[in-house]
């Protein structure tokens, strides 16, 4: 029986594994935290920039985090439907928490497919209970390797570890207790690249908080500037990456995949509020709540059938879930435009549901993969 | 005198600085030439030095809009006309075919098709004599996909998954959304049976049944000079394949558990002379064996057998059946058995939904269920469905047919006995040479037939005696 590995208190005789709820029970819990907890301070989050770090160790300790991490499951199988649909009920109430929550799934997921024991007995169990928290800042790497931007961070190979140089622009969910997953190209040799995990505490780094989002302030989001850090070899999740990269990236798309649900589904929400008095005018928009539902159930239920797939880390499937993550985000952008307009003047005020609603949408399109980056990935591999 | 300022353009995050505005929030008034900003400013977005700035010169040239001319369509522009739509699952002969038969009766009708291939068209018995026809794979390709949709009005979406139907509200599930459907035509096509044995995911080894497979075997192979490429399986597909190959100057190695090749369609006269001419032309026949395991090293492969013997090869081709492509139709609440199971008007247990070519299970005239992975009985198929969706009360006849076996070394064409009917025996009625003629009789009957050499010309009388006997 492994030690204990959490803060939290429990019965050093019971496995890890009871203490996590699954399926339906783990579901109704995020719904309780989420009512409870998070709905009272989603303003505060939006727009003051508070971090609901209190709420993201609650859905870790009810298990959250680990639905999609097969070493870790009741029957070592990924339930990937399960952290979309968990995903999903945060997001249709605070779009930063959902996010926040996408960043800890996602840098989990990593640590779960990397082939370094070390670091996996280090971090994984940690981050997927919720006592570690922390982000991914693969977007710039991901990014290079669709030929849209260069690599912005170096490596310098010494022994027992890597010596890190750079600055990355925008990484979410960091602090100065926080780790997150980065990649580097190494200097002698930009052909190759390293992937590792950063202690935010580390010598020579350094968060800067520096640009104001439209939404999603409290998702402490920062600059990382890298000055001669050193990663130690144990912190290594992978080198080389090519192979690694290919049999992570479906996982990496599709666990976002919960944000946009999410949102549309508080889209939908929000029209049949106002449905209820203004429904006499709302007939005459081209997005009606029926067809919103119905594109809802159908999205579902086609993640529900990719969900049980991802372990193919061929590029043909990779192409279906970046189809589906693009789905959601055109689904996004139209239901955001049209919760606004069922609204009509009310969706207008500074505070209304909607026009969060609205920026939240505009996040599920804009983070990468984008609709633009999708669509020149599909043509760079050739299934169009 | 007029300033000339210039931007430069923050490498990490995008900034601009324009030295025409400056950045008055952190002291740099308007006016402020780059070169004279100080060593300590940060970027104001990400907080980097100058020292990753570049200048912004030309801007880039705009390109055109590439997502109007690519099929980045979803089908949310789709989902409004589909509903009176027939779609068409798949990409191959069946599919077009199908297309085809439904436009003779009716050129209005809205047609969708839904392939997961790209849908060029192309004729999938030349995949296996491409080699001698010296083809290059795309030189198979008779029409492009979009030429086709084109001539016969269909909405095409290529590179596209289905992945579920739900038959009672009449809907398809895609990545890209939901789409509604009148009538649903399933050709789905089969795919070379996957058998687990120890190795059997190693790089190098191919199944292949349509052209993308294809393609993908002959870009490894065209960089050699001269392959070994072992095959499991002497079935018709493996057969062909190993003529194909041998002719063309490789070395072939053919491997099944029936001593002789294509014994289960051929007599055993046939069956032996076909070995004997793969024989005389260099192809090693292992029968009476499977792979025990295949390794790899240094992009090679050593096949293991179960009789202990070993072959060192370039590539493998694991050819050992079709298995008819039922995962879509099963997941979706669909009959199914070894194929999907269709009536003799071509409609699966769902209605509105039927299914056409490899991917169909058939009850034959005896009662037997039966697979057929040939070319004719397509046609037929096709006519029967598009008549039924036209009201023709029109019925599919599941009869014997003569399979044309392209080994151009030993020229084949059987017609087997009807299923289960081993109460017969064959009988060798000509022989000269490499031209044989056998019948089977049942009962003083012939109940079929095979042909090898130029004998293989009058298949289609030997046919016909067989359908004026029935």
């Amino acid at each position: 029986m492994s030690a204990p590995m959490s803060s939290m208190d429990f019965d050093s005789t019971t496995s890890i594994s009871d203490k996590f709820l699954i399926g339906d029970a783990l579901l109704e819990r995020v719904k309780k935290i989420v009512d409870e907890d998070l709905a009272p301070q989603v303003l505060a989050i939006d727009r003051e920039g508070i971090y609901p770090k209190e709420v993201m160790q609650k859905l870790g300790a009810a298990g959250a985090f680990r639905r999609h991490l097969p070493s870790l499951t009741e029957d070592g199988k990924a339930h990937f439907d399960e952290a979309m649909r968990a995903m999903a009920i945060v997001s249709r109430v605070c779009m930063n928490t959902g996010f926040t929550m996408w960043c800890q799934v996602t840098l989990a997921w990593y640590i779960e497919k990397s082939p370094n024991a070390e670091v996996r007995n280090k971090l994984l169990e940690k981050v997927a209970c919720g006592e570690v928290l922390g982000g991914t800042a693969l977007s710039n790497p991901m990014k290079h390797l669709s030929g849209i931007e260069p690599l912005k961070i170096t490596a310098t190979e010494v022994d027992n570890g890597f010596i890190i140089n750079g600055t990355l622009p925008w990484v979410s969910n960091l602090g100065e207790d926080h780790w997150f997953a980065s990649i580097a190209a190494i200097d002698t040799d930009p052909t190759r690249k390293v992937m590792f995990a950063v202690d935010c505490s580390s010598p020579g780094f350094s968060l800067r908080q520096c640009a104001e989002f439209i939404a999603l302030e409290g998702s402490q989001t920062f600059a990382c500037h890298y000055d001669n850090v050193f990663i130690p070899k144990e912190c290594l999740i992978a080198d080389p990456i090519p192979e690694y990269l290919q049999s992570i990236k479906a996982g990496f798309v599709f666990l976002q995949i919960g944000m946009g649900v999410g949102v549309i589904q508080a889209c939908s929400d929000y029209m049949h509020e106002f449905n209820q008095s203004l429904s006499h005018v709302n007939c005459y928009l081209d997005y009606q709540t029926d067809e919103l539902d119905q594109d809802i159930k159908d999205y579902i239920a086609a993640c529900d059938v990719l969900a049980t797939e991802i372990g193919d880390s061929s590029d043909r499937f990779f192409v279906d879930i970046l189809k589906l993550r693009k789905t959601i985000s055109e689904l996004s952008l139209k239901a955001g435009e049209s919760a606004m307009l069922h609204g009509g003047a009310r969706s207008y005020l500074h505070d209304s549901v909607a026009q969060r609603k609205l920026r939240e949408a505009y996040f599920v399109a804009m983070i990468s993969p984008s609709i633009k980056h999708i669509r020149k990935e599909i043509d760079r591999l050739g299934y169009c | 005198m007029s300033q000339a300022y210039q931007k430069y353009i923050c490498v990490i995050c995008g900034y601009i600085y324009d030295e025409e505005l400056g950045d008055p929030e952190s002291g740099l008034p308007s006016g402020t030439l780059f070169a004279d900003i100080p060593d300590e400013w940060e970027c104001p977005d990400c907080g980097v030095t100058k020292q990753d700035f570049i200048l912004l010169t030309a801007p880039e040239p705009e390109v055109a809009n590439v997502s109007k001319t690519s099929g980045f369509d979803s089908v949310l522009t789709l989902k409004h006309v589909s509903k009176d739509a027939i779609v068409v699952l798949g990409g191959g002969m069946a599919a077009w075919e199908m297309i085809s038969q439904l436009r003779k009766q009716d050129n209005d009708q809205a047609i969708i098709m839904i392939t997961h291939c790209s849908g060029d068209v192309y004729s999938k018995p030349q995949l296996s004599t491409a080699l001698n026809k010296q083809k290059e794979p795309n030189k198979l390709i008779q029409i492009s996909a979009a030429d086709q949709a084109a001539t016969l009005g269909v909405t095409l979406l290529p590179y596209t998954r289905v992945l579920a139907i739900d038959s009672d509200h009449k809907r398809l599930i895609l990545p890209t959304g939901g789409l509604q459907y009148n009538k649903l035509i399933l050709a789905l096509g089969a795919n070379q049976k996957y058998i687990p044995f120890p190795g059997s995911d190693t790089k190098g080894i191919h199944r292949i049944n349509d052209l993308e497979q294809y393609r993908s075997f002959r870009e490894h192979l065209d960089v050699l000079d001269k392959a070994h490429v072992a095959i499991l399986g002497s079935g018709l597909i493996g057969c062909e394949f190993a003529d194909d190959l041998v002719s063309a100057g490789h070395d072939v190695s053919l491997i099944d558990l029936s001593e002789t090749p294509l014994s289960h369609l051929l007599p055993t006269q046939l069956s032996g002379k076909l070995a004997e001419v793969f024989e005389s032309k260099g192809v090693q026949i292992f029968g009476g064996t499977t792979i025990s395991e295949v390794k790899s090293a240094d992009a090679k492969l050593t096949v293991g057998l179960a009789n202990g013997k070993t072959i060192k090869a370039d590539f493998l081709i694991s050819a050992v059946g079709l298995q008819p492509n039922i995962d879509l139709a099963k997941r979706s609440g669909i009959d199914t058995q070894r194929g999907i199971l269709v009536d003799d008007r071509m409609q699966t247990s769902c209605e509105d939904i039927y299914a056409i070519g490899d991917c169909t299970e058939h009850i034959d005239t005896g009662g037997n269920k039966v697979l057929l992975p040939y070319i004719k009985p397509i046609l037929k198929q096709a006519k029967v469905i598009a008549g039924q969706i036209a009201a023709d009360d029109i019925h599919y006849e599941c009869n014997t047919d003569v399979v044309v076996i392209k080994t151009p070394s030993l020229p084949l064409s059987v017609c087997p006995p009807p299923l289960k009917d081993d109460s017969g025996a064959w009988k060798l009625v000509e022989s000269q040479g490499e031209s044989m003629a056998l019948a089977y009789y049942r009962a003083g009957q012939m109940t079929g037939f095979a042909l090898s050499g130029s004998f293989t010309k009058k298949a289609n009388d030997w046919f016909q005696q067989i359908k004026l006997a029935s």
